[in-house]
């Protein structure tokens, strides 16, 4: 019981946040497969028919498809992952704002805006070592 | 990967508020506030408590995974 409920948790939490990536890669999938087997039908028609002038310009136009689906397909992905931004004619999105604002606010009241702006935090050894003291001045 | 890169920023950002938050109540229950304390201070605390919770969710997640799997290591 318990198992199935986070087996379905699991499944669930994955399709919502991957729910296109899944999509459009099943639908990559299957349109790769219907220009292969559409390609494989028409070089066994051109066999049967002993005609090859057309069989160099089908594979041509096969790798073609596949490279453009290919792309489609990447453009799609890139593209949800950027933010939805909304603007307001100003030429500044809200995002942006609101982003601007918040970071105004951090650097006036928040006392640990620069902590949070840093990318890996220093350790009491580490200042020691950069020979910056050991950051207990103001006591 | 940009997607990769979304999502370890966004945890890093979550751990980062987390920590925050543990060492502003660590430094509230010690009678001050975080105003008193310099950045390389403020620094050192939330270093400090981003350490320790790494460790918890390494902690947590190894449990979690042992138990998922039953603890058949257990015999």
């Amino acid at each position: 019981m318990i198992k199935n409920l986070f087996r379905l948790a699991a499944l669930g939490i994955i399709w919502s946040r991957y729910k296109v990536i899944i999509v459009s890669t099943a639908l990559l999938v299957f349109y790769v497969w219907l220009v292969g087997s559409l390609h494989d039908d028409f070089v066994a028609f051109i066999e049967l028919e002993d005609d090859k002038t057309h069989l160099a310009a089908s594979f041509l136009t096969k790798w073609l498809a596949f490279l453009a689906g290919l792309i489609i397909y990447l453009a799609v992905i890139t593209r949800i992952g950027r933010k939805p931004t909304v603007s307001n004619g100003d030429g500044e999105t809200k995002a942006a704002k609101a982003e601007s604002e918040l970071t105004r606010q951090n650097t006036e009241e928040d006392p640990f805006a620069d902590v949070r702006a840093r990318k890996a935090l220093r350790s009491a050894a580490d200042f020691v070592v950069e020979g910056k003291g050991s950051g207990r001045k103001k006591k | 990967m940009d997607v990769f890169n979304r999502l370890f920023t966004r945890h890093r950002d979550w751990l980062r508020n987390k920590a925050i938050g543990r060492a502003e109540t660590r430094i509230l229950l010690a009678g001050r506030s975080p105003g008193d304390f310099t950045a390389e201070e403020l620094e050192i605390v939330v270093q400090e408590e981003e350490s320790k919770l790494k460790s918890e969710l390494r902690e947590k997640g190894l449990f979690g995974m042992l138990a998922l799997l039953g603890f058949s290591w257990l015999g």
